[in-house]
């Protein structure tokens, strides 16, 4: 069976949100970078990036079965 | 004086029924307003004896038990610097003022505009052009006249910060750019003092604690000197209403904690993350 990942997508990335997201397909062992690059979304505007709960970098590899959450920056107040 | 006073307010304490139905002896604010007159002095004065001698003041009433007599004394001895008087700054002071912290040094040298009027509880039309410094020393003073307040209108700067944090136990910081965070956080680390930072955009925003020898807001913006913009994606989204008031709450909640010593109950290298659009409510860990 093909790896998927629960992928959410926060702010201004929700718009880049893909059709079943919480089932999103990946290619075992691809890195959020490249995750990131499929989406559409611009390096600049993927800050934070959290799988599992877990702050990560860009090099991280995914392996199906994670939580992966992005976001923008935010400073608002 | 202070055998006296003592006596005196354990005279006119009343017992009042808490809501577990025991009677505690407490002070109301026109007791502690005609006591310091009469001792001249103020009333946070009046205030910490009743607490020190088992009277609870009646304002801090529904805090009880969630804060317990000493909390409240540790709270009204407290200093916390709020950097930034705008939204969430306008409703940290709010809770701030009501919980009964003793001293609040509020820091923006930013005037109330049109524009502030949706989400800033400061910020009213008669007041739109006034300093935002003032107005929240004013609101302070009319909630809680028990507290020192200083109203700082100026920004805080590399070289006025560590004047205007002087012997805080916690900053807040509720600022609206990048940059103006990154130096706040500089300045609180060199004068060894806790962080309290939120940021929001939209329906989306975040809390965070920083002690000075966390790594703090580099682990959610990246190092300072990669910055590219000074703002985030709220000059897409705008800054809302409910999401500025919830983690103003949220922020003002954390730094109580900070206060009471509750050390293992932070958001050190964590972040707590609201997206209300999608109803997530989240502590994510930043390292």
């Amino acid at each position: 069976m093909d790896a998927t990942i629960d992928l959410k997508l926060f702010a201004t990335l929700a718009a880049h949100t893909p059709h079943e997201a919480s089932r999103y397909p990946i290619t075992t062992g691809m890195t959020v970078a490249h995750l990131i690059e499929l989406l559409q979304i611009p390096p600049v505007s993927a800050k934070l990036i959290f799988v599992n709960g877990i702050r990560v970098d860009l090099a991280t590899r995914l392996n199906g079965g994670e939580r992966v959450g992005i976001f923008p920056p935010v400073g608002g107040g | 004086m202070l055998s006296e006073l003592k006596s005196i307010i354990e005279n006119v304490a009343l017992p009042k029924q808490m809501p577990d139905g025991a009677l505690e002896p407490t002070l109301s604010v026109a007791q502690i307003e005609e006591l310091a007159i009469r001792f001249g002095t103020d009333g946070k004065t009046i205030e910490v004896t009743a607490l020190e001698n088992g009277i609870l003041p009646e304002r801090y009433l529904r805090n009880f038990k969630s804060f317990n007599l000493s909390d409240q004394l540790r709270l009204l001895k407290s200093k916390v610097a709020v950097v930034g008087l705008g939204g969430l700054g306008g409703t940290v002071l709010e809770w701030l003022t009501r919980a009964g912290v003793g001293h609040l040094n509020l820091i923006d040298g930013d005037r109330f505009e049109d524009h502030n009027l949706n989400r800033q509880l400061l910020c009213t039309q008669n007041r739109l052009g006034t300093a935002k410094a003032r107005a929240a020393a004013e609101r302070a003073c009319r909630i809680n006249s028990s507290l020192t307040v200083e109203a700082h209108t100026e920004f805080l700067t590399a070289q006025n910060a560590a004047r205007l944090v002087s012997e805080c136990h916690v900053v807040v910081d509720c600022l609206d750019t990048i940059p103006s965070r990154f130096a706040v956080e500089a300045a609180v680390k060199t004068a060894g003092i806790p962080l309290v930072s939120a940021a929001v955009a939209g329906l989306t925003g975040h809390i965070t604690t920083v002690f000075p020898q966390d790594r703090g807001l580099e682990l959610i913006y990246g190092p300072a000197h990669e910055l590219k913009e000074a703002k985030g994606v709220e000059t897409i989204l705008g800054n809302l209403p409910p999401t500025v008031g919830l983690i103003a709450s949220i922020q003002s909640a954390e730094v109580i904690k900070v206060l009471l010593g509750q050390d293992d109950q932070l958001l050190r290298n964590q972040m707590l993350m609201v997206d209300l659009s999608s109803n997530t409510y989240e502590v994510l860990k930043l390292i």
